[in-house]
Formats: C-alpha cells, structure tokens, sequence
C-alpha cells in the first residue's frame, strides 16, 4: 500500500503537484490519468524519489520513504517507462538481471529467475536470453522491460506510460498479457497513462488528475456512473461506456438461460463492443455466447448497455 | 572497375621503368622495361578485367600476380641497371613502377570486393612482396639503398616519431577524458568546449606550432629551470604542446558527443532502477560511449602521425626529418625514406584502432 | 568514412566571425602594422617583407581558391558518378582511396608529389586537390545518398529525367552537406598550403618556415598569425553560405 499525503512539488513560482491525497491499494493497480502537464508523472516519480517532494510525505508499507537512501528505495520499486530504456550494450538477460546484481543476489539464482520472468512476459528463454536490445521489436523489448522491472520481486511496480510507444495491435497485445501478469502476481502497480481507454481498460483504480490536483478516485465505474465533476465527465467523453465495453470481453456479461431462436452467435473473447455492434447488424437484441462448440449462455442488449455492471 | 585499373598498368609497362643516375643527386637517364618484360606486363594488366568477364570470383589470382610483377620487376630492373656502375649509382622506381602498382592495386581491391565473404584475397600479394623484401630482392632499389645508408638513424627517427605520437596521445587522452566527462554534464561547458574545439582544429598545425614557439620560449627565458628541462622555444616540447593540444580536440569532442549520445531512457531507467551516479557511469555510460570515443582516439592518432611529421620543422625530429632533408637537398630517396614510412604508419594505426572500434563496437551491442 | 555534418542550426546570431577575422587580417596586412606589433616582444628583428605579406597573403589564398575549384569539378562529378545505381564497387573503391587520402599525412602527401612535379607550387597544388577532395567527396556522396528515396520516387513519377532529378531534386537537397564539406577542405587547405612553403610554394607559409631556420621567432609568428586569421575568415564565410543554403533547403 502506497500512501500519499499533503504532496506538493514546486518548481520556483509553478506548481506541479499540489495538496495531493490518495492510498493506492495493495495488490491493484491504479492507473493515475489525465492531461499532459497535469502532474502525474511528477507524482510517479515522487514514489521512488527521481525527483524530491517539496512538500507532504509518501509512505510506502507504513514507512516514510525518506529513511531509505534514494537508491535502495529504488531497488525495492520495479520501474517501467515508455522510452523502454534497455541497456543496449548487455543481453536480454544481463538486462533483466541488473537489479538483482545491484542487490548482490546470488548469480545462478538470479539466472533462473530470469528465464522464469521471461517465460511469465512470453518470451521463450532459450530463444530470447542471450539476444541484444537492437534484435528486439518494440513489443518484445517492453516485455523485457516489464520483466527486468519484476526481476527483484518488488511489491510495488511504477509504470510510466509503458505501452505509448507501441503500434496498437503490439499495445493490446501487451496490454492483455500484463493484466494477466498483474492478476497472477499480485503487484501493487501505479500506472500512469493519458490513454483513457488504456486506464479504464487496466485500472481498478482510477486517479484523475488536473493542474496538480486530484479531481477523482475511484473505480472506472465510478468514474463513468458517477463523474465527481463536469470536468470528469467531459475528459471521459461521451462514449465512456462503450470504451469500457471495448476492454472487456463479452463473456463478462453472459447469463445462463434459454436463447431466443435465431440469434447470432459469438465466441466468449469477443470485446462486448463488438458484440454490440453485431447486435445493430443483425437486428437482434440477444446474441448466444459460445466458447469454441459450447453454449454459455446469452447476452441481452441491456446487459451491456446497462448501468455498473462491473 | 577492372579496366579502369587494366589503362595505368598498360601505360606504367609502356613507359620509364627505372631512372639511373650516377649519385643520388644528378640527373640522370629513365629505362624502359625489355620488350619481352613490357609484353608479359601488358597481359597481366589485361588478364584482371578479362577473368572477371568470364569468372569473377577468379579474379584476385591475375591481379595479384600483376601486383607481384610490379614488385619484383623494380628489384630486377633496378640490379640490372646497376650492374657495371659505380658505387654511388643510384637506380630509383620511375613513373611506370608507380602507375603498374596503383593499376594493380585498384585491381586487387576489386576481387577483394568480388568476394566480401573472403575480402582477405585482396592481401595475398602481401607475404610474398615481404619475402621479395626481406629475402633482398629489392636491395638496389634508391629508397632502400637510401635506408641502409641511413640504417640505424632511421630506427632512431621511427622510435622518436613513434615517441612523439604516442606521448602526444597519452597526455591528450589523460587532460580529454576527464575533461570530457566533466564538460558532458553541462550542457553549456559541452557548447563551449566544442566551440572552442572546433575554432583551434581551424588553425593550421604550422602556425599552431609557430604561434607556441613565442610563449614558451618566453617562458624558457623567464624560468631558468624549465630550460634546464629541456624547455625551449623550439625542439620537443613545444611541438608535443602543440601536439597534444591538437589531438586533444578529437579527444574531447568525440567524448562529449558519445557520453551525450546516451538516451536519455537508458539513464532514466538505470536511475529509476537504483543505481548510484557511479554505478550509471561505469555500467552504462562507459560502455556505451565507448566506440564512438575510441573513434575520436583514433582521429586524433592518425591525425599525430601527421602532425609529427611537420615537428620536424621545429627541431622535434621524426620521420619529417627525413623529408625535410629531402626537399632542402632535392633527394627524392630521402623524402620518400621519410614520407612513405610515415604514410604507412598512419594507415596502420588507422587500421589497427578502427578493428579495435569495430571490436568493442561487436562486442558492446552497437553493432547488433 | 567520416564525414563533415553541416553546422547545427542555431538561434540566429550576429555572424560576428564573418567581420571580425578579415578586419583583423587586413589591419595585419597594412604595411608596418606587424612589425609595430611584434617587434616590442623582442624576438627578433621584422623589418620590409620582400615578397610583401599581402603578395604572400593572395598567393597562400590564390593555391586555396585555385584547389578549391579543382576539388569541386572533380569531386562533384565523382560523387554523383559513384551514387548511381549499380555503381557499388567503384562507390566502395571512391571510399576507399578517399579514406585512405585522409589517413595518410599531408605532410607526406605533398612530399610524396615533390620527385613527381618537381619544386614550387605545382606538387603543393598536388596535394592540396588530394587532400581537398576527402571532405568534398565524402560529403557529397553521405548528403547524394542521403536523399529520401520517397522523394526521389515521387520525382520520377513526376516524369522527371535522371537529369532533372539530379538537377532538381538531388543536388539541392544534398546541398547543405555538400557545402559543409568544401567548408572543411577550404579551412583544412589553408592550413596544408602552409606546409606547401617547405616546397617552395611560397605562401604565409614561408615567413614560417624561414623564421624557424634563421631562429626569428618573430618571423614565424607573422606567418602563423596571418595564416590562422586566412582560415578563421574562410571558416566564418563559408560558414554563414552553408548555413543560408541550410535555411533555403
């Protein structure tokens, strides 16, 4: 659990971050949204101590992060950025393995670490451990970032727009794999993103931000139901809910019962916004959900266009 | 290509093989090759370009016999026209020897590159002109008799030539590097000593070597123990100042550029991930400035071997000795015995830093 | 292969260069103004020049602008002949030799034309075309084949000639670079053309070199300042033309 209380960051007479209150939650992400300049980078990197508070404090599992030095925090805190940032002089490995060094870990240790954090990203060890940075596409080497950021086993994983560089297809795909990772390993992530999508599609937080300030925490539910703000609602957008639908499979919201004779069918990993478009095509406002021959159930228009359905 | 190299190799057989003269000094008469020589020439000059109408891959086999008749030819020729002369005789390689090498050369280089997987056939020539070389085959040759003569003086002004550069280097490498690594984190220190790099590579090395005479030669004056020292207005210590501050500039530059070359994603994640300002230096920095660097190393040995050769001007000695020597007393021997070992070396050096770069560069991930 | 880049573009600054250099070259130039300088020092005795300093001084830039000429009619065509397609092995060979004219020393280059040409300017003008050509060539061959080849193709399904992409498109683009690389051997030359007095070029190189066989320190200084000004001018001029053509293209 990361709390942050009263946190303020000036630069001489601008202010980027001010008065900002906010618990991230053990073991679920948070992803911290909102316009470029809005401070939540600035926040981001306040966490590990890349750049000095001003005011207020952070306390990470209880403690003040002042009592470590900047660079043992560090260490304890796996970090991922947009720009990737791999050693390009070192191998896969060599790269997924630097914290652990830093550490002073045991070496064979840490090589097996290794080829389990790459096969848990999706790269096959044998194939991926000994390949340089300029071997890797984009994609590949932000898994590499992810696993060198897990390397350690921190508790806590700051990420710092880790997918904006990627093409969109490589980004979903990534996407999808991370919030598996996420779902297994438990982390406590802190994601910040301008992507609303990205955020409402990963986040089971959500801190908007505006001008340094927080304008809303709460679930992506939260946020689309109950905007705190006009400035909430209008940075969401109008098609808030269908973005939401877009990220989640239309399996989500499958209820056993008799289909109505003559409906479409879909498969289970169709995104529910699709299955709402197919609805409009057919002319049907029930779908019959199928994973491979197997009947699921059905879905009904107002399932999905229904309010929190979380 | 290859007949573009097949024209000088014809009308190096055509014309002046040798130039006799009765001492080293005096004018004297140019020979032709025997009619029977300038024939098998001819066909050797041709015989590149024809194999590669027919087999590419064949082509270095003619060329290098091209080039090895060239070398062999000079030696033949040069005893030939020796032979019943007196002693100060000097026979040297005329204007054909030089165009029959430079075809030949051009020739090689291209089967070299016919083959990039097998570039080194473009070398073959090289162990057997050694032998020819060494076994003394070329030993009335003017610039080799020339040597001789000169012998263990010649050692001597490689060694102080080879002195000279590598002191220059040394001390450039030991003010650039740290300066460089001070200047790289400030963003207008780097501006400016790249300014400042930039305005003194402008200057011509003679009068950067002229100009530095003045002060330390007030200095000398002023300072009776530095001139006890050896410090004087002329001789090695302004030509190594001056030296090291020429070869300071690649130095420095090249580390500015390379240390600011890091990305800055790199930096961020190695600090975001823990480690201290060292550990991001030696472990990241370092290694990836690394080649680049060692390329303005480079720039700045190849650059010395040359500049050495005009601090002969200035009393330094070296190789340049000899080609002053030469132009004062209009002996081509001389100055080729100075200029030719000089140019050599400055393609060895060259050779030997850039495998280095390419190596480290393999070996560092840049070249991935 | 290195090549020279064309100077960064910076905020627009006074050109400060291009008026301070030759105000003080000329001012250097005008007969007494050296010797009221440098005799104070006392270094040694600087009375009349003969040949005087500005005869020496338009000789030195005459051997440079004479090359300079040469180097860009022969190194135009090269680079433009060895950056067609199909032109792979003769591009290589051209970078070859030019990298090799770059390693081996000036010094020896011109010294190495001396048993060839004979005494005076014409081995100096040997090698400063040699050595002039390395930047020339290398530069345009980086800026020819640096051309998008979107561009190019876009000009070709125009209905452009080879000629008139060459012409239009090609040659104006790899422009900048190109000037960049006649600003290098120009600045580099002046400084070779020095060297060149040792073969009896004449030049600025000659107060120089007999300063440093009659031990006039003094003398060497009046060649050594004026050569340096020679070349900080040509350096700040060429500098202000490339970096218009930089604003142009």
């Amino acid at each position: 659990m990361i709390q942050v209380e009263h946190l303020e960051k000036r630069y001489g007479d601008s202010v980027a971050v001010q008065d900002l209150n906010l618990t991230f939650p053990e073991g679920q992400l948070t992803a911290l949204l909102g316009p470029s300049g809005c401070g939540k980078t600035t926040t981001l990197r306040m966490i590990n101590r890349l750049i000095e508070p001003t005011g207020g404090r952070i306390l990470l599992g209880g403690q003040d992060t002042r009592i470590l030095k900047p660079e043992a925090l560090r260490r304890s805190i796996g970090y991922v950025i947009q720009q990737i940032g791999l050693f390009p002089h070192l191998s896969v490995a060599q790269n997924v393995a630097t914290v652990p060094d830093l550490l002073g870990r045991d070496r064979r240790a840490t090589a097996q670490r290794v080829d389990e954090l790459l096969d848990l990203v999706g790269l096959d060890p044998a194939v991926y451990r000994g390949k340089r940075p300029a071997e890797l596409s984009g994609g590949q080497a932000q898994r590499v970032g992810v696993a060198r950021a897990l390397a350690a086993d921190p508790p806590v994983l700051l990420m710092d727009e880790p997918f904006g560089a990627l093409d969109p297809l490589a980004r979903d795909r990534l996407q999808d794999a991370f919030r598996d990772i996420q779902r297994r390993l438990g982390k406590t992530v802190v994601m910040v993103t301008h992507d609303i999508d990205e955020a409402l599609r990963l986040g089971d937080r959500v801190a908007l931000m505006r001008a340094g300030r927080l304008e809303q925490f709460g679930t992506p539910d939260d946020l689309i139901h109950r905007p705190a703000s006009e400035f909430v609602r209008d940075f969401l957008g109008e098609d808030a809910t269908l973005r939401q639908l877009a990220g989640r499979p239309v399996s989500a919201f499958v209820r056993a019962g008799l289909p109505s004779p003559g409906a479409p069918r879909v498969q289970a990993d169709l995104n529910a916004r699709s299955a709402l478009s197919v609805m409009l095509r057919e002319g049907h406002d029930t779908l019959e959900v199928l994973r491979g021959e197997e009947l699921l159930g059905h879905v009904a228009w107002q399932d999905l266009r229904g309010e929190g359905h979380a | 290509m290859l007949w573009l190299a097949a024209l000088p190799m014809l009308a190096g057989a055509w014309l002046p093989w040798v130039l006799l003269r009765p001492n080293r000094l005096a004018p004297g008469e140019y020979l032709r090759l025997p009619p029977a020589w300038v024939a098998l020439a001819a066909v050797l000059a041709l015989l590149p370009a024809l194999t590669g109408q027919v087999r590419r891959g064949l082509v270095w086999l003619p060329a290098t016999l091209a080039l090895l008749l060239g070398v062999w030819l000079l030696g033949g020729r040069t005893a030939a026209a020796l032979v019943g002369q007196a002693d100060f005789a000097r026979a040297s390689a005329a204007s054909g020897v030089w165009l029959y090498l430079l075809g030949a050369g051009v020739a090689t280089y291209a089967a070299g590159l016919a083959l990039p997987e097998r570039r080194w056939v473009a070398w073959l020539w090289l162990p057997p002109a050694l032998a020819l070389l060494l076994g003394g085959h070329l030993a009335d040759w003017s610039v080799l008799v020339e040597g001789r003569n000169e012998g263990p003086r010649w050692v001597q002004e490689l060694g102080q030539h080879l002195r000279l550069v590598g002191s220059a280097l040394g001390l450039s490498v030991l003010i650039g590097v740290p300066l460089a690594v001070w200047a790289a984190g400030r963003a207008r220190v780097a501006d400016a000593v790249l300014g400042v790099a930039n305005a003194v590579q402008t200057l011509p090395s003679l009068a950067l070597l002229g100009l530095l005479i003045a002060p330390l030669s007030a200095l000398a004056n002023a300072v009776p123990a530095l001139r006890e020292a050896g410090i004087s207005g002329i001789g090695v210590a302004p030509a190594l100042t001056a030296m090291t501050l020429y070869a300071l500039l690649p130095v420095l530059r090249n580390g500015v550029v390379a240390l600011r070359g890091v990305p800055t994603g790199v930096i961020d994640a190695a600090r975001g991930m823990g480690m201290t300002a060292s550990q991001r230096f030696w472990r990241v920095q370092v290694p990836l400035a690394l080649p680049v660097w060692l390329g303005g190393v480079r720039q700045a040995a190849v650059l010395l071997v040359g500049v050495a050769a005009v601090a002969a001007l200035i009393g330094a000695g070296g190789l340049g000795t000899y080609i002053f020597k030469g132009l004062q007393s209009a002996a081509s021997d001389l100055i080729l015995l100075g200029a030719v070992p000089a140019a050599l070396l400055a393609i060895l050096v060259d050779g030997a830093l850039r495998a280095l770069e390419g190596w480290l560069g393999r070996r560092l991930g840049r070249a991935a | 292969m290195t090549a020279t880049l064309p100077a960064r573009k910076r905020r627009a600054r006074l050109p400060w260069g291009a008026l301070l250099w030759p105000a003080l070259l000329l001012l250097c130039l005008l007969p007494g103004v050296l010797p009221a300088l440098i005799n104070p020092l006392n270094l040694g005795e600087v009375g009349a020049f003969d040949p005087p300093l500005w005869r020496l001084t338009l000789t030195h830039l005459g051997l440079v602008a004479l090359s300079g000429v040469v180097v860009l009619a022969l190194g135009l065509p090269l680079a433009v002949a060895v950056t067609r397609p199909g032109w792979d092995a003769p591009r290589q060979l051209a970078e070859t030799l030019v990298g090799l004219g770059q390693t081996v020393p000036t010094f020896a280059i011109l010294a190495l034309a001396v048993p060839a040409l004979g005494f005076g300017w014409a081995p100096t003008l040997l090698g400063l075309i040699v050595y002039g050509l390395v930047p020339v060539v290398s530069n345009a061959v980086l800026g020819l084949s640096g051309v998008d080849r979107g561009v190019l193709d876009a000009a070709r399904g125009m209905g452009m000639t080879a000629w008139q992409r060459l012409w239009r498109v090609e040659l104006p683009l790899a422009r900048p670079v190109i000037l960049a690389g006649l600003r290098t051997s120009v600045v580099y030359n002046v400084g070779t053309a020095t060297v060149g007095a040792a073969l009896g070029a004449g030049g600025l190189g000659e107060p120089i070199i007999n300063g440093l066989s009659q031990q006039n320190t003094a003398l060497v200084l009046c060649g050594a300042l004026l050569s340096a000004l020679l070349a900080l001018t040509l350096d700040a001029w060429l500098g202000l033309i490339e970096r218009r053509a930089g604003q142009m293209s």
